[in-house]
């Protein structure tokens, strides 16, 4: 122990130091049946998740079972998606399956005197067993207490109703639509009812939640599923760890359940900061060594450095593509395939450059190649490097330079040894099929074999082959009645196959056309469904968070056993087009959140547009939803209306803690359909470039020195 | 806060399952060496503190010492139990970088002063620090108080910076005894407080104002460090 003087402790609290802060605004982690952040059972409340969280919550009880995904999309605002199944609700099947989006917003946080108001929206699009909207209050009573109090339409308005507001279309099974409409006219009408409740943090792991419930499960009650006695839900909560808890309630006096609620934030990665190995230190050079250009002269010298600048980077894992070197400047050409954090990559880099290159050598310049094209060029004085290596790392994002190559002039061109250069890797997959109501999850496991040769710069050969081992998606055997050419809707037929399948084979050239301007074209088999003919054109400043681009795309349906056959266009819905295509617009908002646009005709020859918007987190993680609508009606289109998802990416390194540029990524559909389809082809631009332009490498500048 | 080990399995599960098993590029992270983190993770159900015995140390700081004329460091980080005598590796202005002695491995830390403001390598590292005031409070040896700023990455790679103030209390004479090192100190102790925490540093500094040892926070996830000068 170390002695701390009365006098020392006094002369703190003068300095007026913050104390611990202890309000937490009413975030919690756990969720409600619903599976939306609250601490209640069946009812909402003005309860938030901490930012970013992801929770998933699943939830039994007699007959009844649902599935929630959640997201705290900003602070105030949050999200979820639902699978519902609910047996023997109606004598159509046997076991009822509906999908549900949720909105839920904080409008006003708590006070000191008012409780925090949110106002929700559940079931919002699609065929509303579920839908409700609320505006509810919540206020903390010390530490532990927590009372809710709501006004609820809807599902929430349908027991004890207090009164009446405008008219709401019931709910009904045979409603004949196609679902995945915005009931916008329903929306806080019909009868409203209030409900309320208070949960109690009873130990560091127990919560105790009772609530006066307005829901009445008016269709389970018909359908004599589900008898309720008194108004009254209670619930205990444990948490068996950090990121799971276990709930068991009681639901009206009559059923007993339970749920399992996992927790997951992007913002807690494995390991903070990494647990790769330290870089090489910056090598001061000595005063007046500068002035020496002896070396210039020497034969041999430059092959010398050289070889050990590529040496150096080996040992990062970075690779010198090419160099250029004289008296007073080095430009070097780097390929990074392992540091995700590109800041991290250009540190590591310049810091090898001060270790290797003459001591007159003050400019030092670095372009990162993307597929074989330069993506950027990055500028930084051998001073600054050298003053500001135990600095805060903001003061060497200001000294950092960014120019689009072709502005910035020449280039290094590559050493003769970097084409070609063959690429191969081999590994497992996954392909799952989701929310089918004869069996919701089917899913295939095989394996897989990519190889890529890169002939020369922006040239590339790839090919990727697939051997289902195990699985089940075989099994699926829909109806396909679709209205419209059947551009997705056989999907089934694609997954029958049991012999090697070819994922893709194609040749793609990258290219850079003016300053600021990036093209690609890709021929081939090009996606397991389509081949043909991919050219796009994008539009990127280097410190720019807009970008433009154009693509246009000629395909043909491939065979349905994935080899190097096509077969006909004609499908029952109808042709499939020759030509789709599509004009982009991509913009990230510098506050966490993307933006994306796409405009144009989509496989089935269907005009429209898509919107996307992500929330992306700076250590690479992205969560997203977007919705796409074309000009085929509702009714052509078929159930779900319009094709809409969510999308997410996970980075690898996250979780393993060290760099590495793979991730895993995947898109959620409720339900695939023909309309707003659009073609799925590899590397396209955006994705290529945009983590070596500024504002990307800025995000996670803070792995610079790293 | 680290995900829980069964989420970690559960999403490594499945992204397991989309990567590639063996590759020859450099993005390979296979299937193999996430099981391996995951098993890992699993296993590091607290730290398992490392007894080296005080013959060993003493036997390396020796053969260091007699390896060369340069400076030596013994480093002990308390959470870990681990224990290194180090060497510089380089010199920039009134930093320096020092590694282990004796092995290749890249892990560092950097000082100024004699005083850890960074590392590198260890994981939930400390990127830099501003040690300034700290030192002239401890040059001066008076009572005192000053600030200390510690940054480290958060879980989006920010700079994330804690903000400590520091009483200084001057805490008698005494000898130390490190390596070649034999001289009389004061022994500096200090008490810090962050907008989280309290930690205790404490700092011995020689009538020539040179810091011999130094007891010092580095972070939550780093913890305690002592580095004491063997030459």
């Amino acid at each position: 122990m170390i002695r701390t003087p009365t006098r020392v402790l006094v002369a703190l609290g003068m300095f007026g130091l913050p104390a611990v802060a202890s309000a937490d605004d009413l975030i919690t982690r756990t969720t409600n049946n619903y599976g939306t952040p609250g601490g209640l059972i069946d009812m909402p409340t003005a309860e938030v998740a901490p930012d970013g969280e992801l929770t998933t919550n699943v939830t039994y009880f007699d007959g009844f079972f649902r599935t929630t995904l959640s997201f705290q999309i900003t602070d105030r605002l949050s999200g979820s998606f639902r699978y519902a199944g609910t047996e023997d609700i109606t004598p159509q099947f046997s076991t009822y399956y509906d999908r549900s989006f949720d909105l839920r917003f904080r409008l006003f946080d708590e006070t000191d005197f008012t409780p925090a108001v949110s106002v929700g929206l559940q079931d919002f699009v699609g065929t509303g067993l579920l839908s409700g909207e609320y505006i509810v209050a919540t206020k903390s009573i010390g530490d532990r207490l927590r009372v809710t109090g709501g006004l609820g339409f809807g599902r929430f308005g349908s027991y004890a109703s207090d009164g009446s507001f405008g008219t709401r279309t019931p709910f009904s099974f045979n409603q004949g639509g196609t679902g995945g409409q915005f009931n916008i006219d329903d929306w806080f009408q019909g009868d409203y009812a209030f409900f309320g409740g208070v949960s109690y943090q009873a130990t560091d792991k127990l919560l105790l939640s009772a609530e006066y419930s307005s829901d009445n499960y008016d269709t389970a009650q018909s359908a004599g599923i589900l008898k309720r006695s008194i108004p009254w839900n209670f619930a205990a909560t444990y948490q068996v760890s950090q990121n799971t808890s276990l709930r068991a309630f009681a639901l009206h006096g009559e059923e007993f359940g339970a749920s399992l609620t996992f927790n997951l934030n992007p913002k807690n990665p494995s390991v903070k900061g990494g647990t790769e190995l330290a870089p090489l230190p910056v090598a001061v050079r000595g005063p007046r060594s500068a002035e020496d250009l002896g070396w210039t002269t020497q034969p041999g010298r430059e092959q010398a450095i050289t070889a050990s600048l590529e040496q150096s980077l080996q040992q990062s894992d970075l690779d010198l593509e090419g160099m250029t070197l004289n008296g007073r400047s080095a430009h070097v050409r780097i390929r990074n395939e392992k540091y995700d954090a590109t800041s991290q990559a250009l540190g590591r880099t310049l810091r090898s450059m001060s270790r290797e290159l003459p001591p007159s050598v003050e400019m030092l310049h670095v372009t990162l190649i993307e597929n074989g094209i330069p993506a950027s060029t990055m500028s930084f004085s051998r001073t600054d490097l050298e003053r500001l290596e135990h600095r805060p790392a903001r003061e060497a994002l200001a000294a950092a330079r960014f120019t689009d190559t072709l502005r910035f002039g020449d280039y290094p061109d590559p050493f003769e040894s970097v084409y070609p250069r063959f690429e191969w890797s081999i590994g497992p997959y996954l392909r799952t099929s989701l929310f089918d109501p004869s069996n919701p999850l089917r899913a295939d496991i095989g394996i897989r074999a990519k190889a890529k040769y890169h002939l020369g710069s922006g040239w590339i050969v790839s090919g990727s082959l697939g051997q289902k081992v195990i699985g089940n998606l075989d099994s699926a055997v829909r109806p396909n009645n679709s209205q419209l050419p059947q551009v997705r809707s056989d999907v089934d037929r694609y997954n029958r196959t049991d012999e090697p399948f070819i994922e893709n084979l194609t040749v793609a050239k990258y290219g850079r056309l003016w300053p600021d301007f990036y093209s690609r074209v890709t021929a081939g088999y090009l996606e397991r469904m389509y081949a043909g003919i991919s050219g796009e054109v994008l539009w990127k400043p280097v410190d720019s968070r807009l970008a433009l681009g154009a693509e246009i795309n000629y395909t043909h349906p491939r065979d349905f056993d994935q080899q190097f056959g096509l077969r006909s266009r004609v499908t029952p819905g109808g042709t499939i087009p020759e030509f789709n295509g599509h004009v982009s617009a991509y913009y990230d908002f510098g506050n966490g959140f993307h933006g994306q646009i796409d405009a144009g005709r989509y496989l089935a020859g269907d005009w429209g547009g898509t919107i996307t918007l992500d929330r992306e987190f700076a250590n690479g993680w992205k969560i997203g939803a977007f919705a796409t609508f074309t000009d085929v009606p509702a009714s052509q289109f078929g159930e779900g209306s319009f094709d809409k998802g969510i999308r997410f990416t996970v980075p690898l390194s996250w979780l393993v803690g060290t760099p590495t540029k793979q991730k895993a990524s995947g898109v959620l559909r409720p339900l695939t359909r023909d309309g707003g389809q659009r073609l799925e082809v590899d590397g396209r631009l955006y994705d290529t470039i945009r983590e070596s332009h500024r504002p990307e490498v800025a995000k996670s500048w803070g792995k610079y020195w790293r | 806060m680290t995900p829980s080990k069964t989420l970690l399995l559960a999403v490594g599960v499945l992204t397991a399952l989309s990567m590639a098993g063996c590759t020859n590029t450099r993005q390979g992270v296979s299937v193999l060496s996430v099981g391996k983190t995951l098993i890992d993770s699993r296993r590091a159900q607290g730290p398992a503190k490392k007894e080296i015995p005080d013959s060993v140390v003493q036997r390396e700081i020796r053969r260091a010492l007699s390896s060369s004329d340069g400076p030596f460091a013994l480093m002990q980080i308390e959470g870990t139990g681990s224990v290194a005598v180090l060497r510089v590796i380089e010199t920039n202005g009134p930093y320096r970088t020092w590694s282990a002695w004796g092995t290749s491995e890249r892990r560092s830390v950097s000082t100024r002063g004699g005083v850890i403001t960074s590392t590198r390598g260890l994981g939930t590292d400390l990127m830099s620090s501003s040690v300034n005031g700290l030192l002239g409070m401890l040059s001066r040896r008076q009572d005192g108080i000053e600030r200390q700023v510690l940054r480290h990455l958060d879980g989006e790679n920010q700079i994330e910076e804690t903000e400590a103030y520091c009483a200084f209390t001057p805490d008698g004479r005494q000898t130390y005894e490190g390596g070649a090192l034999r001289l009389a100190v004061t022994r500096i102790d200090v008490f810090c407080k962050t907008d989280t925490g309290t930690f205790n540093n404490y700092y011995l500094v020689s009538d020539s104002g040179r810091i011999v040892e130094a007891r010092t926070w580095l972070g939550e996830g780093l913890g305690y460090f002592t580095l004491s000068h063997l030459r």
